[in-house]
């Protein structure tokens, strides 16, 4: 069943047509939400609530539109909601040598490439929640600058600010943890 | 490491921490079992707010300042220039009548005027049935909220009617055209009348007191099927940047519609506290205050700049030619806990200008007393001037010109 005929039966009452969206979506929804929020628990609570969500507000959702957009946008916002209903700043206490292989066939390129990730985590835990939404939205979920800016009801001027000062953050914190990484990325 | 290595990271670690086996069927399942047979008491809160303004104006308890001084410019225009449709729908239950006379609506906002009359053998001496009435603006034929919120105002604008709710896009504003919308009148029931404290008190947490709890017997739910149509906005993206005093400020958009003009104010905040630009805006000569402010993004600790959306009731008319945006001040919000200290410094700030209050903390939250003002200078004014000297300030100024289309 694709994603048009699942909520054509979920606006006519039959939630088989949910069962359909949330077996399809709700992996990559959690983790969105957990590369926004830092927090598995959180994240999996922030994906119920967008499928709840779903349920309620389906009558809304013109279904000539792809629903993932919808649905994602859906989830961001609710992360960025409970990041700001918490008021905490969650952090990820990974280190490197969690990620690097046993045995490799490429051991060099293999902890390069750990590294780099680790590198990635820690500088994406230092940003804001509002920062971090905006860097997975660009570059897990491929959202271009408008569709961020739909997403997050903020105008386009104001998204690409904060992807600004977002990517000029992480620049520096990739400066900062590694040398010589941050000045390869590029500022769109 | 560039775009695409990034993204490749993101992905990586995503994958790597969030297993692809998970299955929340069954719990989302049961949370929408549980839920269902409390659906409708979500609406309570809401229903809470409308009814304390309400029941603030018209319920003879107090008039909330704001309200005191309140004239909508922009309302005005719409009307003046025939934007405003006729409604003229009526209803009446258990001898209640409801009438709906006219109705606005643009990209920022939903004006309607309507009436209330009847029912007075409901009601205890010399009360109103709009303390004991809620309003709510749905999307025709749902339960859903077409907008959050409605902010009910005297009318004064309208001589079929005696008042008037204005729903302020803030959460989604929707596209310019026709919508099908229910404007929703409920009446009667039990209904607290007092959430907003008058302008010289602070609230604190604490149960209702019972003076604020009314109640009639149920009257009803009127429901008006309304077809209204908003027009085009203007929406211009000057991403205009003034540096004043080692802080910039950037204005990211203003959209403009009849009744109403929206600004993106972005700018770097002094330090970690909760800082707002004291913000006013003139049309070719006329001059708007804010309405409404609200944070784009949601305050976190480590912020270093902020976006913020903020309305001003001003009239755009197809001939204006100018547009001015001034920020006088950064200023930092009203403090959520009073002090003797905190006191002792507004009063040395009120004292230069020739105020001199008392400051009380009360049952309520904080008090205050004018003893002494300049004159000439007007009670609201005063009022502005204390909450003024309970902030502090970082000096501007940041002035935006822009011609307009």
């Amino acid at each position: 069943m694709d994603d048009q005929t699942a909520i054509r039966h979920l606006k006519d009452g039959d939630i088989g047509g949910l069962d359909v969206l949330v077996k399809r979506y709700q992996v990559q929804a959690v983790r969105t939400a957990y590369l926004i929020l830092q927090d598995q628990a959180a994240a999996e609570d922030v994906m119920q609530s967008a499928f709840i969500r779903v349920y309620d507000r389906v009558h809304q959702f013109n279904d000539q539109y792809p629903f993932r957009p919808w649905f994602m946008r859906i989830v961001v916002n609710m992360a960025l909601k409970a990041s700001g209903s918490d008021q905490t700043v969650l952090t990820l206490d990974i280190t490197a040598t969690d990620f690097l292989p046993d045995t490799t066939p490429n051991p060099e390129l293999q902890l390069e490439e750990a590294q780099q990730e680790a590198v990635i985590r820690d500088a994406l835990a230092a940003l804001s929640t509002e920062q971090r939404a905006v860097i997975v939205m660009r570059y897990y979920l491929d959202y271009k600058e408008s569709e961020i800016a739909q997403a997050v009801q903020a105008p386009l001027g104001t998204v690409r600010w904060r992807m600004h000062t977002a990517k000029k953050r992480l620049r520096g914190l990739l400066t900062a943890f590694q040398p010589g990484y941050a000045g390869r990325m590029r500022d769109e | 490491m560039n775009d695409e290595q990034l993204k490749h990271h993101l992905t990586t670690i995503a994958e790597k921490d969030i297993p692809d086996d998970m299955d929340y069927l069954k719990a989302i399942h049961d949370t929408i079992g549980k839920r269902s047979a409390t659906t409708r008491r979500q609406w309570l809160p809401l229903r809470l707010i409308i009814a304390a303004v309400i029941g603030l104006l018209l319920g003879g308890i107090g008039v909330y300042a704001i309200f005191q001084t309140l004239t909508d410019p922009g309302l005005e225009a719409v009307i003046e220039q025939g934007l405003v449709q006729e409604i003229n729908q009526e209803q009446t239950i258990n001898g209640v009548t409801v009438k709906v006379s006219r109705a606005y609506m643009d990209t920022n906002r939903v004006a309607i005027w309507y009436s209330i009359s009847g029912g007075e053998d409901l009601l205890p001496e010399n009360g109103s049935m709009y303390p004991l009435s809620t309003t709510m603006l749905r999307q025709t034929g749902s339960e859903d909220l077409f907008t959050m919120g409605g902010m009910f105002t005297q009318a004064g604008l309208d001589p079929d009617s005696d008042s008037l709710v204005v729903f302020d896009h803030d959460v989604q504003r929707p596209e310019s055209g026709i919508y099908s919308l229910d404007f929703v009148v409920e009446i009667g029931g039990s209904m607290q009348t007092m959430l907003i404290i008058p302008p010289d008190q602070t609230p604190t947490p604490g149960p209702v007191p019972d003076e604020f709890i009314h109640s009639i017997p149920y009257v009803g739910e009127f429901i008006f099927s309304l077809e209204l149509k908003a027009s085009e906005p203007i929406i211009l993206e000057p991403d205009m940047t003034i540096t004043q005093n080692d802080i910039d400020i950037t204005l990211q958009e203003v959209l403009i519609a009849p009744s109403q003009t929206e600004i993106v104010l972005c700018f770097e905040l002094p330090d970690g506290r909760d800082w707002q630009p004291n913000t006013r805006i003139m049309i070719d000569g006329r001059e708007g205050l804010p309405s409404g402010y609200g944070l784009i993004q949601l305050p976190s600790p480590e912020m270093v700049e902020r976006c913020t959306k903020i309305s001003f009731m001003v009239a755009y008319l197809a001939e204006d030619e100018t547009m001015t945006i001034t920020v006088d001040r950064l200023q930092t919000s009203i403090p959520d806990v009073y002090t003797p200290e905190l006191f002792a410094t507004a009063s040395e700030r009120l004292a230069e200008q020739g105020i001199v209050v008392t400051f009380e903390l009360g049952e309520h939250g904080m008090r205050y007393e004018v003893i002494e003002s300049p004159e000439g200078l007007g009670e609201s004014e005063v009022g502005m001037a204390v909450f003024d000297a309970l902030r502090e300030h970082y000096a501007g100024l940041w002035e935006f010109t822009i011609s307009l289309p």
